[in-house]
């Protein structure tokens, strides 16, 4: 039997048979530790292995959508700058400071003061009421003109005839007014005339702040005709914007800076020879 | 004997390399997991920056009338058609925790498209937020309905952010105070757009 064997061996060996069945022990117990060892080691090592896959497929997706972000923010930013205009020069009003800028890009090429709307209103007669504002939104430079008359629309006469207390009259082509003292108020040709009752017709001479008055009744003369143009009143030059709105010189420098006219923009004589000179037509003209 | 111990060092030097092995890749996947965080944190960060350039290219490609404002670096444009009409600093109100337990609101700094809701104007009675005289160090007054309280005007956006300028007298007549998550304006450049704001009037926040 092997275990008689063994004890015989370990009996007859003496010490040196006991330290060899003892280190066979060990080395046996050794191998059992160190197989329980590497099969739990292995295991660490497939989760280790496992983890670091899936930290790198994270660590991609990652980087991916970084990259992709970044190219999209820069292919956009780019795209937008093209489409940004920036050879075109414009005019900007701001009516609370009573200034114009001319620019180019963010360029100040040209500045100075200039008087916006009073943003008053008039009663108009039967009608909606009149309201002297200058208009905020995009306008656009539609003409250039030289020696601009001023033709007077119908609320100038309601203001004037307002403050000297008097009513208006309007003249119509065709129709004469008669006056108290015989004679009548006609249109002949392109001039509004008094015809006396010698037959002679005497034109008027008018202009701001000279109008025609018949019997306390002031005349408002027809559109085309001489006596509803004023010279001078606009200055030297106008930049018309469309609908009755431009910006123009003036006659009375002091109101430059204040918020005086009845909408359109005026500025110094000076500064609308300069404005008259450098903005081409097409122009934009930003108010706010 | 001579077997085990064989087959005892094969084991070891095996368990070894394993080891050395699992440790490789525990530290690998670490730094991995640390690259990951930060490729996460740089794309959560690309996301945001995409975010605030597609709101400015948005503004800049809107051709009507509209705000836009650069909270970073403190300048509010009124704009149109591309082009900047008027350019101004201003001072955005710090993100804040409001009011007291259990009504507390965070303020924000907004970001992002708004549209103006409406508009105070000149002289108007507005409701001061209780919140602002405990922020303050004010002691909450009766009425909170105060007169002339934001002085020139404000225009409100959606979402509640203010448009508003130091106003003469009242809780907010302080140059060193900002309402919370509300936008500041010079006097002189609020009384020049003011006029221009109308409801639903665009305004972009990047």
């Amino acid at each position: 039997m092997p275990s008689y064997s063994l004890l015989s061996f370990l009996r007859r060996g003496g010490p040196r048979a006991w330290l060899l069945a003892g280190a066979t022990c060990i080395a046996g117990i050794s191998l059992v530790v160190l197989v329980i060892l590497l099969v739990r080691q292995r295991d660490r090592r497939d989760v280790s292995r496992r983890l670091l896959h899936e930290s790198q497929a994270a660590l991609r997706r990652a980087q991916r959508s970084a990259g992709v972000y970044g190219d999209t923010s820069a292919a956009t930013l780019a795209a937008s700058a093209r489409a940004m205009p920036s050879d075109q020069p414009y005019l900007v009003v701001s009516i609370a400071e009573n200034r114009l800028w001319y620019k180019l890009g963010d360029s100040v090429l040209f500045t100075t003061r200039v008087a916006t709307g009073t943003g008053k209103t008039l009663k108009k007669p039967g009608g909606k009421d009149y309201k002297f504002e200058t208009p905020r939104g995009r306008l656009v430079v539609e003409r250039k003109e030289v020696e601009p008359p001023w033709v007077p629309p119908d609320w100038h006469y309601i203001e004037m005839a307002k403050k000297k207390k008097m009513r208006v009259v309007k003249l119509v082509k065709g129709k004469d007014l008669v006056a108290r003292d015989g004679s009548s108020i006609a249109v002949v040709g392109n001039d509004v005339v008094r015809k006396l009752a010698t037959g002679e017709a005497i034109p008027f001479a008018v202009r701001e702040g000279h109008e025609i008055i018949v019997d306390g009744r002031m005349v408002v003369p027809p559109l085309g005709t001489n006596q509803r143009k004023y010279s001078g009143v606009l200055g030297s030059f106008r930049l018309y914007m469309g609908d009755g709105y431009g910006i123009h010189g003036t006659d009375t420098p002091t109101s430059i800076g204040t918020s005086a006219s009845h909408g359109c923009v005026r500025v110094r004589n000076e500064d609308i020879e300069t404005l008259y000179q450098i903005v081409k037509i097409g122009t934009p003209v930003f108010i706010y | 004997m001579v077997s085990f111990l064989v087959a005892d060092t094969l084991l070891f030097w095996r368990w070894r390399a394993i080891r050395i092995e699992t440790d490789q890749l525990t530290h690998d996947a670490g730094s991995a997991g640390g690259a990951t965080a930060s490729a996460e944190l740089a794309a959560q960060q690309a996301r945001f920056q995409l975010t605030m350039d597609r709101i400015r290219a948005d503004a800049r490609a809107d051709k009507g009338l509209h705000l836009s404002v650069d909270v970073d670096s403190g300048v509010l444009s009124l704009e149109r058609d591309g082009i900047a009409l008027r350019t101004m600093s201003v001072v955005i109100g710090p993100e804040s925790l409001v009011g007291t337990l259990p009504d507390t609101q965070r303020l924000a700094v907004p970001r992002g498209v708004r549209q103006v809701d409406r508009v105070i104007p000149k002289g108007a009675t507005w409701e001061v937020p209780a919140w602002v005289f405990p922020d303050r160090g004010l002691p909450e007054p009766d009425q909170r309905k105060i007169k002339d309280a934001l002085g020139a005007g404000a225009a409100v956006l959606d979402g509640g952010t203010l448009l508003y300028a130091i106003p003469p007298d009242g809780p907010l007549a302080d140059s060193m105070y900002v309402l919370p998550g509300a936008i500041r304006l010079d006097g002189v450049d609020l009384k020049a757009v003011l006029p221009n704001l109308k409801p639903g009037l665009k305004v972009y926040l990047y």
